[in-house]
């Protein structure tokens, strides 16, 4: 196999006049499902977290918090309802304030902060909302100020918003467009309008051109999938994140070239993925709904690309509790690498 | 003299059907070898493994003595394709098509202006390819096949349904490569081309090579040489044909001439037509 021609190939793919549609879709349809996911369940024009406070007394401390530009403050009428409005998902994270809090802090006095947080609330809103708290009453301290949050969940603490459970679908979506069909369509393109031949009867050599493409596939998939998770504000645990991605990635463009190497047209190509498609987006299916045997989703290969991804991007969780999974994708993605060897003279005899 | 191809006992079968069937054959240096042959006989399955697409099932080949079996990569470096089908990269220019094939060939810059006029093709074209005719497209994918100067020439049906222009410039082409030395292995269904541009031919049937000598050897041996004569008899005109392998041709013409009008008459010289119908029983187009 030579780097330099399977360079070459790559460069005239990207470059040489018309491309092919595919590169499109996958750039544009895992945006454009984020996008529609984002205005019909999500919080995509609603960035800053939204804070309800009550504050007894002569409320000095609420028009500071206004002043703060990483939330949006809703001031209420009573400490009840701080939690209802936090019940109602109306604000991710409510506090209530004391009459004497102002007086505490003057005199460097211990204080206890009751804190509403929603169940739905995303970590990053909670965090930012908690910071804005400290930041404004550090403010109005002439010490370090001695805050203790008794913070009370409100709703289920483990549950998500629809956004966020339908992320490892649109990965999963951005991982196929990129990693499996664009090195798919792009072999039976070549072998439907016979360029295929021509170019195996240069130097170019079968493991050449299915380098070339897996290589496009893989790196479009590694490209917009963390594209995505930045655009979906899930993008936690960089160096973690980009090991899944890029093994889920060559995972689906290995099995895109043996696709590709199989499949002799588009439309057989198309007819395919509407019939087995479901294989591989299954799992994302297992987290939107949770009270399905969960056992059956790792008897899906993506799974344990899929899972990864979630708990990683959402629950922030680390190679403690994902590492099994990342292994078994590792696996994968190595025992994926034979048959392209071994189908690779195949490519020339069809 | 060198050979530059050699096929030794090479087969290939897809499921049921035998397309080649154990065939010999070998192509000097400098030497153009046309294959000829109906469709289905094999031909295109024969140079699908001779430019390395087909790995014989039986048999070796061997190009400018390598074996395609293991110097695969170093073989293609030195050859040329031309296939039947146009295979071009549409979206591309003329240019374009022909500089990239000729960097995966390893060179950095190629004259394709030269190339293009050297075709009868423009060079300064801009526009797609996809907007040629079927005879530029063709033009082109000689132009394509020459891009790494090859020693040996494939070529599969160079000007089946061009017009007569764009045929006689890829035929011009064919002898002016020979001319350089190159070796040319060329499949056709046109029996005058081939014998215009081969120093040997091959018929082709039924996945075997059922004839191969120079076109003059065929005909001479094979072919039959006639004597048409056309005559007044009575008030319809009749057509003969006389076998001038026949030594009672000059008794029957003598006869002819004394008891008839006759309006013309003229010899044929044996054909390429006729050695494939002697060999298959059937005519090339059947």
């Amino acid at each position: 196999m030579s780097v330099a021609r399977a360079a070459k190939l790559v460069r005239r793919t990207l470059l040489g006049g018309r491309r092919n549609p595919m590169l499109y879709a996958a750039l544009a349809v895992p945006f454009l499902y984020t996008l529609i996911i984002q205005l019909i369940f999500g919080t995509f024009w609603q960035q800053e977290p939204t804070l309800a406070v009550f504050e007894g007394g002569r409320r000095a401390i609420v028009p500071v918090l206004q002043r703060n530009g990483a939330v949006r403050v809703a001031p209420t009428a009573s400490a009840g309802e701080v939690k209802r409005i936090v019940t109602e998902k109306k604000a991710d994270v409510g506090i209530v304030l004391s009459a004497d809090l102002a007086e505490k802090l003057s005199a460097n006095e211990q204080a206890t902060l009751t804190v509403y947080i929603g169940g739905e609330s995303l970590a990053q809103s909670r965090a930012v909302a908690l910071a804005a708290v400290v930041d404004t009453l550090r403010q109005q301290s002439p010490h370090v100020p001695q805050i203790d949050f008794a913070q009370k969940y409100v709703g289920e603490e483990q549950a998500l918003s629809i956004s966020q459970m339908l992320l490892p679908f649109i990965v999963m979506v951005t991982v196929f467009f990129g990693g499996f069909m664009i090195p798919a369509s792009m072999l039976i393109q070549e072998r439907e309008k016979k360029t295929l031949d021509a170019l195996l009867v240069t130097p170019v050599q079968p493991l050449d051109v299915l380098a070339a493409y897996g290589f496009l596939g893989a790196t479009l998939a590694i490209l917009v999938g963390v594209l995505t998770l930045l655009f979906n504000q899930s993008w936690n645990q960089p160096p973690l994140l980009i090991l899944v991605m890029t093994l889920g990635a060559i995972l689906m463009a290995e099995w895109g070239l043996v696709a590709g190497i199989f499949i002799k047209d588009t439309a057989t190509l198309f007819a395919n993925m509407k019939l087995f498609g479901i294989f591989l987006y299954g799992p994302a299916l297992f987290i939107v709904f949770p009270s399905w045997p969960q056992w059956i989703s790792r008897l899906f290969p993506t799974h344990y690309f899929i899972y990864p991804v979630f708990r990683i991007s959402i629950y922030r969780e680390g190679l403690s509790s994902v590492g099994s999974d990342v292994a078994i994708l590792g696996a994968l993605t190595l025992v994926s690498l034979l048959p392209i060897f071994f189908l690779s003279r195949r490519l020339a005899s069809l | 003299m060198d050979h530059s191809v050699v096929a030794k006992d090479i087969a290939y079968s897809y499921t049921e059907h035998r397309a080649v069937d154990d065939i010999s054959f070998h192509i000097d240096e400098g030497e153009v070898l046309g294959l000829l042959g109906p469709n289905g006989a094999g031909k295109t399955t024969t140079l699908k493994m001779l430019i390395g697409l087909l790995l014989p099932q039986a048999g070796s080949i061997s190009i400018l003595d390598m074996d395609m079996a293991h110097d695969r990569e170093k073989i293609q470096s030195l050859i040329g394709v031309c296939f039947e089908e146009k295979n071009l990269y549409d979206e591309m220019s003329a240019a374009a098509n022909l500089n990239f094939f000729a960097s995966l060939f390893g060179s950095k810059h190629i004259d394709a202006d030269r190339l293009l006029e050297k075709m009868g093709l423009p060079p300064d074209r801009k526009d797609n390819v996809a907007n040629f005719s079927k005879g530029m497209k063709q033009r082109l994918m000689i132009a394509r096949a020459l891009v790494n100067h090859p020693r040996v020439l494939f070529l599969d049906e160079p000007t089946d349904g061009l017009d007569p222009v764009s045929a006689e410039t890829i035929r011009r082409v064919i002898t002016e490569e020979k001319e350089l030395g190159a070796t040319v292995f060329l499949t056709t269904h046109d029996m005058m081309e081939a014998d215009r541009l081969s120093d040997r031919v091959g018929f082709m049937n039924e996945g075997k090579i059922v004839a191969l000598d120079t076109p003059d050897n065929l005909k001479h041996q094979y072919g039959k040489r006639v004597l048409k004569v056309r005559y007044r008899s009575g008030e319809k005109i009749t057509e003969r044909e006389l076998s001038l392998e026949d030594p009672q041709t000059g008794s029957e013409v003598d006869r002819i001439l004394a008891q008839h009008d006759v309006r013309d008459m003229h010899t044929e010289e044996a054909t390429l037509e006729d050695v494939f119908i002697h060999f298959t029983g059937r005519k090339l187009e059947e």
